[in-house]
């Protein structure tokens, strides 16, 4: 078994670091693998796994999702949602800070994707939010920090891609996403509270007349949520009044957000082209990671590798809390070389029987994964949500990176609080699921 | 941008014309893959639309009993069909660390080994995707919930694969060359993650 773990590792990472695509690196390790430790007949075993796992029924809502995005990228939605919260936000203290946190939570709910979430919610906010002379660390961390709720929130293309390859509900990971998203976009908010509170420069003193606004000016500014509040309904809504599965749902999201495209003159010729290609773009570069991971998975699997990982790690009796700290630990380092995607191909085969092993739920485990490939959106060299930021504010990473660290502790004190409290997850989704 | 306008200018010769015949193939069938896109969304639209007015109508069925079977096959024909202009845009997502170590001084000797793996893995999968379709035509074999000859969505996948390994190849050649690996006016999606 060691040789088998040493050849893993060694094959792995060694054929990452030299650059090939994760998920052909992931299948040719698998390999390899299979190759020296046992007789399989590789082709073979090959060619009819990639047809199951690209023919995988529960996958079919990640294109739709993937799609619904692409229109959603060329919608006016930063503005109308910009315009529909500022009244609102302007009673709270830290005043329209606390757009980005709302904004983005709201986006979260239509889109599936967490730079796409950043970038979309930032277009309006940020340039609005420096020019009215909010203080820039404040409005450009917490934008940064929010926008990792696109893939806490439902709908998510991560949650998608773990339930696949995990083998569970795709159903059951969007519906245990809302508390903990909700949560912690409650925690951001309140941090935007304290952080103003203690330096109260960050707010520009005129912002105080935003308290001033008539209530039925306040009622009116609703009507700019339409569009994003019919999204939802066309995602969300269907999904929970029980005529749509998650993929029917992203399908009628995807017609949704043509339809809003469509209205707000968003479309032509040339856009529809970029819309589709794009699409396919995303899609393919998740379908090959999916492909190596899940052939990886298997090929780990028939070598008896996790099983020997559970054996030896339950020989260190670590407490699950411990567990759970020293696997966030990991991915905190893993995620600063690795995107999410990558990082949960690379390390579910392996880690997944580990904590089931532990005892831990998938379901659970799930969110947990989310919420760690999220932090590895802002943790830098590799931060696809900082990336996105640096193209919007054009300040350097390392200042990014600072802004965004209050947040980035935020979210791992909350990995520790759903470690200790499991039913913050796990209450919701058995109360409207019941299993 | 998608026209080749903004793409690196080429020689005449041998390895041109197979990036060329590399790059018509990729945005070919990456048109497909569109097309197989915009399948999958119609059944499963058509599918919710039949399931709706079933209720009202009597007589109609509850649903297209091959959505689901289908616009999955749609899907896998369009993950592959993709990959190669998605590799040609430098799409793919992989680790730059080394890369871009030292100034960029091992770039060129990485990407070689790494495009050279990476098409021998393709190939592999193309020939063996191929062989796999040839048997289920040769048996016959078809899928249990709609009698669908299975060579069919088994050898889209083969021929989509083939594609990815012969842009594949053109890049393991270009690597030797000293040539343009990504062209960016390939690139169009929005951010994914």
């Amino acid at each position: 078994m060691t040789a088998i773990f040493t050849s893993l590792f060694g094959l792995l990472f060694g054929i990452l670091a030299t650059g090939v695509g994760i998920g052909i690196a992931l299948a040719v390790t698998a390999m390899m693998l299979a190759t020296l430790f046992s007789d399989v007949p590789i082709g073979k075993l090959i060619a009819q796994h990639t047809f199951n796992i690209l023919t995988t029924s529960d996958l079919v809502a990640l294109p739709l999702f993937v799609l619904m995005g692409e229109f959603l990228f060329r919608t006016n939605l930063s503005r109308s949602l910009f315009n529909g919260l500022a009244p609102w936000a302007g009673l709270l203290p830290g005043r329209l800070l606390h757009v980005n946190v709302i904004g983005c939570s709201i986006f979260a709910s239509i889109s599936g994707s967490s730079a796409a979430t950043t970038q979309v919610v930032g277009r309006m906010t940020l340039t609005e939010l420096l020019r009215r002379g909010y203080g820039p660390s404040v409005a450009i961390g917490s934008l940064a920090g929010a926008g990792t709720l696109g893939f806490l929130i439902p709908p998510s293309t991560v949650m998608i891609i773990y339930a696949v390859l995990a083998e569970e509900s795709v159903l059951w990971l969007f519906t245990a996403g809302w508390i903990p998203g909700f949560l912690l976009a409650g925690c951001f908010m309140a941090w935007i509270m304290i952080d103003t509170a203690r330096h109260p420069e960050l707010v520009p003193e005129s912002e105080r007349a935003l308290k001033q606004m008539p209530f039925s000016a306040r009622l009116s500014a609703l009507k700019q949520l339409g569009p994003a509040l019919f999204l939802i309904a066309c995602v969300i809504g269907s999904m929970y009044a029980g005529v749509a599965t998650p993929t029917e749902a992203a399908a009628l999201g995807v017609l949704g957000a043509f339809l809003v495209s469509l209205t707000q003159g968003a479309l032509s010729w040339a856009s529809l082209r970029d819309v589709a290609i794009g699409s396919v773009q995303t899609c393919s570069m998740m379908g090959l990671i999916i492909l190596g991971a899940s052939i990886l998975g298997n090929i780990t699997a028939a070598l008896g590798i996790p099983d020997a990982v559970a054996k030896t790690v339950s020989a260190w009796n670590l407490s699950p809390l411990m567990l759970i700290v020293c696997l966030m630990l990991l991915y905190l380092l893993l995620g600063t070389a690795l995107e999410g995607f990558s990082m949960i191909a690379t390390t579910l085969p392996v880690v997944l029987p580990l904590v089931t092993a532990a005892g831990f739920n998938k379901v659970w485990f799930g969110i947990f994964m989310v919420i760690v490939v999220e932090m590895a959106q802002i943790t830098p060299p590799v931060a696809f949500n900082l990336s996105v930021l640096q193209g919007v504010t054009g300040k350097s990473m390392s200042y990014l990176t600072k802004v965004t660290m209050p947040y980035l502790f935020i979210m791992m004190g909350f990995v520790i609080l759903i470690a200790l409290f499991p039913g913050i997850v796990l209450w919701f989704p058995n109360l409207i699921l019941g299993r | 941008m998608m026209k080749a306008a903004g793409a690196p200018e080429l020689e005449p010769d041998l390895l041109s014309a197979l990036q060329r015949a590399a790059d018509r193939l990729a945005l070919g069938s990456a048109y497909l893959a569109v097309a197989c896109l915009l399948a999958l969304t119609l059944l499963t639209l058509a599918e919710i639309a039949t399931a709706v007015l079933s209720r009202f109508i009597p007589g109609l069925p509850g649903g297209i009993s091959i959505a689901w079977e289908y616009s999955a096959y749609f899907m896998g024909a369009a993950f592959m069909l993709g990959s190669a202009l998605t590799l040609r845009a430098g799409m793919q997502l992989r680790v730059e660390l080394l890369l871009r170590a030292g100034g960029g001084r091992f770039e060129r000797p990485l990407e070689f080994f790494s495009s050279a793996i990476s098409t021998a893995f393709a190939g592999f999968l193309a020939w063996h995707l191929s062989a796999f379709a040839y048997q289920s035509f040769a048996a016959g074999q078809v899928s249990v919930d709609s009698n669908t000859p299975l060579w069919i969505p088994q050898a889209a996948l083969a021929f989509a694969t083939g594609v990815f390994a012969l842009q594949l190849l053109a890049r393991t050649l270009a690597c030797m060359a000293s040539r343009a690996l990504d062209n960016d006016a390939f690139k169009v999606a929005s951010p994914a993650e």
